[in-house]
């Protein structure tokens, strides 16, 4: 034990020993991907995962299970869009048979039907790399041949059946190809949210 | 979400209104996802995308009405609707004036280029004509030319290379090249753009069979764009190739000489 003379001593080196000042940390690490925070900040800035209060943590990750869900929803409109793309260039493949047609004009028949089909198979399987361009491009396309199709014999696309029936079959392509370009985009900025620098 | 105040540079969120810094992907705040709200932002109010596809749908419909009503056979009503494109065309020019601007330069001019793209256009319009016009003699038995069209006017040739090569040269190449290439350059990838630039140009001429070199033509001239930053090369290339077509027409209708 120290004696009372040597206590006074140390007190007395202690007074003459620089101030030493007790810091807060200035940086806090997020649990959730260990990106560096500032101490006041309540949200990490990379992921916005709660820093501070443990309560928030559910809200957090109901929030990624919502995005998910999302996502998995939008995935599957993409998903179908894609399916009518191959079958769009199925159907233009049969295109094919008419090499045994008795038409004059049966070689750019096959050749276009070919093309066309090779175009719509293309863009399907672009769709599995890129959604979002792939069903955009698909969609201009699709506009552009759906309204080559009405606006060609304008009269006859209101008056037959042929005419009419085409005329829907265009409407829901095109509205099958917008609700897939819809969700491409959508799957695009949730992917966006979720992608956090680690 | 975020919004910027572009006079300090500041940005708020807009959930709780707190300044966050420019490089915060979510507010430090309140949490709040600071990119776009995914839950509720769609394809219907995205504004690039909305001008994109007007910009596109009016383009495709005024074609559509030239190629299929009988109201603009004659070059007398057509002028007005090139006039009308082309005015169309400067208004959304304007509209993204700051954007658009440095496009509008002549960057990184070479005289070599310049001659590889006119050799380029020459080559491709010749082999390109050849084609079509044995394509319309074997499959259709028709022979189309657009010099009976013009012949009604006082210098027809030169009508024609205004019609046909200068105003669209000029005016495709702003409108596909420089103002939906833009819009779409806001959201996508420059090289998707390129091939989304491509196929929307294809698509306006409303052909099948020209799909075969329309759009590889497209993405060439995107490309173009794309590369040296500039579309006066593609402005080039396209009036090179359309007017070799018009001679191509004037040579077989024995009105060049």
């Amino acid at each position: 034990m120290f004696s009372e003379k040597n206590i006074l001593l140390l007190q007395r080196i202690n007074a003459l020993l620089p101030h030493v000042e007790r810091r807060k940390p200035s940086a806090l690490l997020c649990r959730h991907c260990s990106y560096v925070n500032e101490m006041e900040f309540s949200f990490c800035t990379n992921c916005g995962y709660p820093l501070h209060n443990k309560l928030l943590e559910d809200v957090f990750y109901k929030r990624i299970h919502q995005r998910t869900n999302i996502r998995f929803k939008a995935e599957s409109s993409v998903m179908f869009a894609r399916t009518v793309l191959y079958v769009i260039g199925s159907f233009l493949f049969m295109g094919i048979f008419f090499i045994f047609a008795e038409n004059n004009r049966k070689y750019l028949i096959v050749s276009l039907a070919l093309m066309l089909s090779g175009l719509f198979f293309f863009l399907a399987f672009w769709s599995r790399k890129n959604p979002f361009t792939a069903l955009l491009t698909a969609f201009i396309v699709l506009i552009a041949f759906s309204a080559i199709n009405i606006f060609s014999s304008f009269i006859q696309s209101f008056t037959t059946l042929a005419g009419v029936t085409g005329m829907l079959l265009c409407l829901v392509l095109l509205f099958v190809m917008l609700k897939g370009v819809q969700a491409a985009y959508r799957i695009n900025l949730i992917n966006e949210e979720l992608q956090f620098k680690i | 979400m975020i919004a910027p105040d572009s006079t300090n540079d500041i940005y708020y969120c807009e959930a709780c209104h707190h300044e966050v810094k420019g490089y915060h992907r979510f507010c430090y705040n309140c949490g709040e996802y600071l990119g776009s709200d995914s839950t509720r932002i769609s394809l219907f109010n995205h504004s690039s995308l909305q001008s994109a596809f007007s910009f596109f749908i009016v383009y495709l419909f005024v074609c559509l009405a030239v190629q299929f009503t009988n109201w603009f056979d004659s070059y007398d009503r057509l002028f007005w609707v090139e006039i009308f494109l082309a005015s169309f065309t400067l208004f959304h020019v304007f509209k993204n004036y700051k954007a658009i601007l440095p496009i509008l330069k002549f960057h990184n001019f070479s005289v070599m280029r310049l001659a590889g793209c006119i050799l380029i256009a020459t080559i491709a319009s010749v082999i390109i004509n050849i084609i079509v016009i044995r394509l319309n003699f074997s499959f259709f038995r028709t022979d189309t030319s657009y010099y009976t069209r013009f012949s009604i006017y006082a210098m027809p040739a030169a009508v024609m290379i205004y019609s046909i090569a200068l105003n669209p040269a000029i005016f495709e190449e702003l409108a596909f090249r420089g103002v939906l290439y833009h819009y779409l350059d806001t959201f996508l990838n420059e090289r998707l753009v390129v091939v989304v630039t491509g196929f929307a140009f294809a698509m306006m001429h409303l052909s099948f069979i020209s799909l075969f070199w329309l759009v590889p033509f497209g993405i060439f001239v995107g490309a173009m764009r794309k590369r040296f930053g500039t579309i006066w090369y593609g402005v080039i290339f396209h009036f090179t190739f359309n007017l070799i077509a018009v001679l191509f027409d004037l040579y077989r209708h024995g009105h060049l000489w």
